[in-house]
């Protein structure tokens, strides 16, 4: 198939990881694959591979190894470039022809993006610590929540910048996703368990 | 009688004297040729144009003029001025009612005579006044007027000088009256009369003014009665209860009325009331408030009237009022249910609660405050509109609901249901459409009346197909009072099922007419009536299983079927076996027996046409019915002795089997099937409301556009209302069903704003 020429596939992209000498699972990856618009986990287009690379002034391996802690450091300090790649990995992670990520998948690209970022300060003026998240985490499996949504993936984002984790900030009245009302309403009851 | 050319001096020596005998001897007589000569000797002197130099410059003093008049105006001032100098001394004595009575009597008589002389100087009134008035001179009356403001000020105000003595005088009296005692009112009109004929207008003599009457009056009139009615109220609720003052107030108020009627100026009622309505009702409007709950637990009907009578006068005065009614409405409520609940044989189970009873406990709750509203509020809206938030709250939730919304939607319907079945206890058609209407008054309550629709389709839908609808007249009238509550929508699947039954009438008799043409008799011994329902409009759900048509009746299912199918071509039937029933005929016992039966039934009978004895087994295979539910049809007959199970799993025919009728109903609802249909109706409420507020957000956002969170919310709870009351984390869940579905949006770099997805 013509468009197999112009993609570069899972081995191609574990081929690609050894050349950065980086890991398959680092986080600096998805600021790369939001760089080279990925359509899909392990797909580049031609297109999106050329203009990527040349936006970063990158022609050679070597260039390409120096500029990714310049990259993982940009994600996780600066919010804006923070928000983007954390938009563009839910439709980067997402199966085509699906709305929602399956909760599996949703939570490891969640353990690789908000850590990075809470870490950073991409999510200022948050005060949501790391360890805090497993209670988002445990919601989820506790309720037995099968997909994510679009909305549900953006809005989560939003929650951990706008609310603290004791909620007291949390209006019940505000437009959050039910999902969310759901989690403050499910944490509450389990603050002294939890 | 002077010539007419008599000088000043005659002329007012002769006129003086007159005058004195119409003002203090008026009774004496005053001849007519008196009186003539007296107006001709005005007369001559006002229209004589000789000079009088000297005299005219006194008062107006224009010369050259040739109206005469001035010297005849000054002189009648200064008689007045004399005439009530004498009226001055003798009042300075009087006191109280004596003050009043010759005051009275000498303003008659002042009056009177004032008219006469009024008329004497006709002329100097139409020619002399009227000029000095036209070129503007201040102070000059005509000579009527004239006296009155003599009157006053050399009079009135005299009297009134001293301490207010005539205004005190009536105000004493009033006083007396209103402690009780006989006055001459009168005397009190007379008086006060003249307070109001003292107020002239400066500017123009013949209109009115009220000033006198205000302020001499008036003022200290209202000031009295505020303090008469403080000192009295606060003394009469200190020793009487509040519904005794509730009838003095009353009292005093219509007396107060009276008053003005009687012997005061109409202007007077507005302050006078306001003022009273200030001191009984409003300054005690806080106890009046108080004991508004006693008077309802005690149903002291007249008192509430009267109290709302009063509070009705006052801004604000009935708002306490409402409230406390409708916390007494709803308390009334919730206990009545709490009470029928309580009295229930287990105590808590709401599921045995007989929905009559029920509904008779909400009803006669509603009735009774109704009543006290009509009767003792006078239907007032306040009112009304606190009955009704009462009624809406305990009508939804009490101690027989719990939580569920959906439970008192059920029961009603479920008593809609018992009253429109045959053998109802209230069949005569009146009582039936009365029993309906007070439906109607709890329907207008419920809060979901999606799940009394349903439950009502449901019902319904049996009433219908097991032919137990007490009248079609009864039927039609119920769907009209909820077409006219609820709209065509709500009740255009009920028309829909009646349309087929009779459809399916004619259907039915066409086949037969169709078959008895085209077959031989023998072929049709079996009798056939058919309903085709609409699967849109029927709450009715196909069997679940396989079912073996029994070879008996097959020949007429598919003589049907193809009947069917060259009538309509393409329209698929789908036959719904666990609702039909059948009539069978034994012939296997020494009585004929006719049994009434299910189909499932009537094919496990069938089977014994060629058998004695069969196993479960055996009858599955024969009938291809489920073994769940095979067994409890089995049950049943073993129950009524039809079947005999002797051993297990093996059934056999009864051949000894007796009854007392001929007719044998042994159709029977299997438990089952009753809590599944329960089950089945709120999980159809729950599908149907997840449409109904998708569909309402998106119809709102199509027309607005873009909409905040909040707002977006309200409108729907709004727009829904009508149909049941949508929770809000329901609405969220149906705002994140369509943004996944891509029908709104959140607009970028907003949180709680969304937009139409066109």
């Amino acid at each position: 198939l013509e468009s197999d020429v112009d993609s570069i596939l899972v081995d191609g992209t574990l081929r690609l990881c050894q050349d950065l000498s980086v890991d398959p699972e680092d986080v600096v990856l998805l600021a790369v694959a939001f760089e080279l618009k990925c359509p899909a986990v392990a797909e580049f287009s031609r297109e999106g591979w050329l203009t990527g690379w040349t936006n970063l002034r990158c022609d050679t391996v070597q260039a390409m190894q120096a500029i990714l802690p310049q990259l993982r450091t940009k994600l996780a300090s600066d919010a804006a470039y923070f928000q983007q790649v954390y938009s563009a990995t839910f439709d980067f992670a997402k199966s085509a022809g699906q709305r929602s990520l399956p909760l599996e998948t949703a939570e490891s690209f969640w353990g690789l993006l908000l850590p990075h970022g809470i870490r950073g300060g991409a999510l200022a003026p948050s005060t949501w610590t790391v360890t805090q998240l497993s209670s988002w985490y445990a919601f989820l499996h506790d309720t037995k929540v099968k997909g994510v949504s679009k909305d549900t993936w953006s809005m989560l984002l939003e929650f951990l910048k706008t609310v603290d984790p004791q909620f007291t900030a949390y209006d019940e009245e505000a437009a959050w996703p039910s999902i969310i009302d759901d989690y403050v309403a499910w944490a509450r009851e389990h603050a002294g368990s939890v | 009688m002077p010539p007419a050319t008599a000088d000043l001096q005659t002329t007012w020596n002769f006129l003086e004297e007159g005058v004195d005998h119409i003002m203090t001897r008026l009774r004496e007589g005053v001849s007519y040729s008196k009186y003539m000569a007296l107006y001709t000797v005005a007369y001559n002197y006002c229209t004589s144009s000789r000079m009088h130099s000297s005299a005219e410059s006194g008062l107006g003093g224009r010369t050259g003029a040739n109206l005469m008049g001035s010297d005849l105006y000054n002189n009648l001032i200064r008689y007045f001025v004399a005439h009530l100098k004498t009226l001055k001394e003798t009042s300075d004595p009087l006191l109280d009612e004596a003050l009043l009575r010759y005051y009275a009597q000498e303003w008659d008589r002042y009056t009177t005579g004032a008219n006469y002389i009024n008329r004497l100087f006709t002329y100097l009134n139409r020619h002399w006044v009227k000029r000095e008035k036209d070129e503007g001179r201040k102070n000059v009356y005509t000579v009527y007027t004239l006296a009155l403001v003599q009157w006053k000020q050399n009079f009135f105000l005299h009297i009134q000088s001293k301490n207010q003595k005539l205004a005190n005088a009536i105000l004493r009296l009033i006083e007396l009256q209103r402690n009780g005692e006989t006055i001459d009112q009168g005397l009190v009109k007379k008086v006060v009369d003249s307070f109001v004929s003292l107020g002239l207008d400066e500017q123009d003599s013949n209109k009115a003014s009220l000033e006198v009457y205000k302020e001499h009056f008036e003022s200290p009139f209202i000031a009295a009665t505020e303090k008469y009615y403080k000192t009295e109220s606060e003394a009469f609720l200190a020793e009487n209860s509040v519904s005794d003052y509730l009838k003095r107030a009353e009292e005093r108020l219509r007396e107060e009325e009276d008053r003005v009627e009687r012997y005061l100026n109409t202007n007077t009622r507005k302050t006078l009331v306001g003022k009273c309505e200030q001191v009984l009702i409003k300054d005690h409007s806080e106890i009046m408030w108080e004991d508004f709950q006693n008077l309802l637990d005690y149903d002291k009907d007249e008192d509430l009237q009267r109290m709302y009578a009063l509070l009705s006068r006052i801004p604000d005065g009935l708002e306490p009022l409402r409230k406390k009614f409708e916390e007494h409405v709803k308390k009334a409520g919730l206990a009545a249910v709490a009470k029928l609940v309580g009295e229930g044989a287990d105590g808590s189970s709401s599921d045995t609660l007989d929905p009559k009873a029920y509904v008779d406990a909400l009803l006669e709750v509603h009735k009774k405050n109704a009543e006290t509203v009509n009767r003792s509020f006078r239907g007032e809206a306040g009112f009304v509109a606190s009955l009704d938030k009462a009624c809406r709250e305990f009508v939804n939730r009490n101690a027989a609901t719990g939580t569920s919304s959906t439970k008192s939607p059920e029961l009603l319907a479920k008593h809609a249901d018992a009253l429109l079945r045959k053998n109802n206890k209230v069949s005569e058609a009146e009582g039936l459409e009365d029993a309906l209407n007070q439906v109607m008054i709890l329907f207008k309550y419920i809060e979901d009346k999606d799940v009394f629709q349903t439950f009502y389709t449901t019902k319904l839908s049996k009433r219908l197909i097991h032919g137990v609808s007490a009248s079609d007249e009864a039927e039609a009238s119920m769907i009209s009072k909820l077409k006219e509550a609820c709209g065509f929508e709500y009740t255009n699947k009920l028309q829909r099922m009646f349309t087929d039954m009779n459809l399916s009438k004619d259907l039915t008799d066409q086949f037969k007419e169709r078959m008895e043409q085209t077959h031989e008799s023998a072929e049709l011994e079996i009798n056939f009536s058919i309903m085709v329902l609409g699967t849109n409009f029927w709450p009715l759900n196909p069997p679940a299983h396989d079912f073996t048509i029994p070879r008996e009746i097959l020949p007429t299912y598919e003589r049907f079927q193809r009947y069917y199918a060259s009538k309509h071509s393409g329209r698929k039937l789908t036959w719904l076996w666990n609702y039909s029933k059948n009539e069978l005929r034994t012939n296997y016992l020494n009585q004929k027996y006719i049994l009434m039966t299910s189909s499932y039934q009537m094919a496990v009978l069938v089977q014994y046409n060629n058998n004695d004895t069969l196993s479960l087994d055996e009858l599955q295979t024969a009938t291809a019915i489920s073994k769940e539910i095979l067994s409890q049809v089995l049950a049943l007959l073993v129950k009524a002795k039809v079947l005999i199970n002797e051993e297990k799993d093996q059934y056999d025919l009864n051949p000894s089997f007796k009854s007392k009728k001929i007719r044998v109903n042994l159709n029977m609802p299997i438990k089952a099937q009753e809590t599944k249909e329960q089950t089945e109706v709120l999980k159809t409420v729950d599908e149907d409301r997840k449409y109904v507020i998708q569909a309402t957000i998106v119809r709102i956002m199509k027309a607005r556009k873009t909409m905040k969170n909040q707002p977006l919310i309200q409108e729907v709870i709004s727009q829904i209302s009508q149909r049941f009351a949508p929770k809000i984390p329901d609405i969220k869940k149906a705002i994140d069903t369509l943004l996944e579905k891509e029908y709104i949006e959140r607009v970028e770099g907003t949180r709680d704003t969304f937009s139409y997805v066109a």
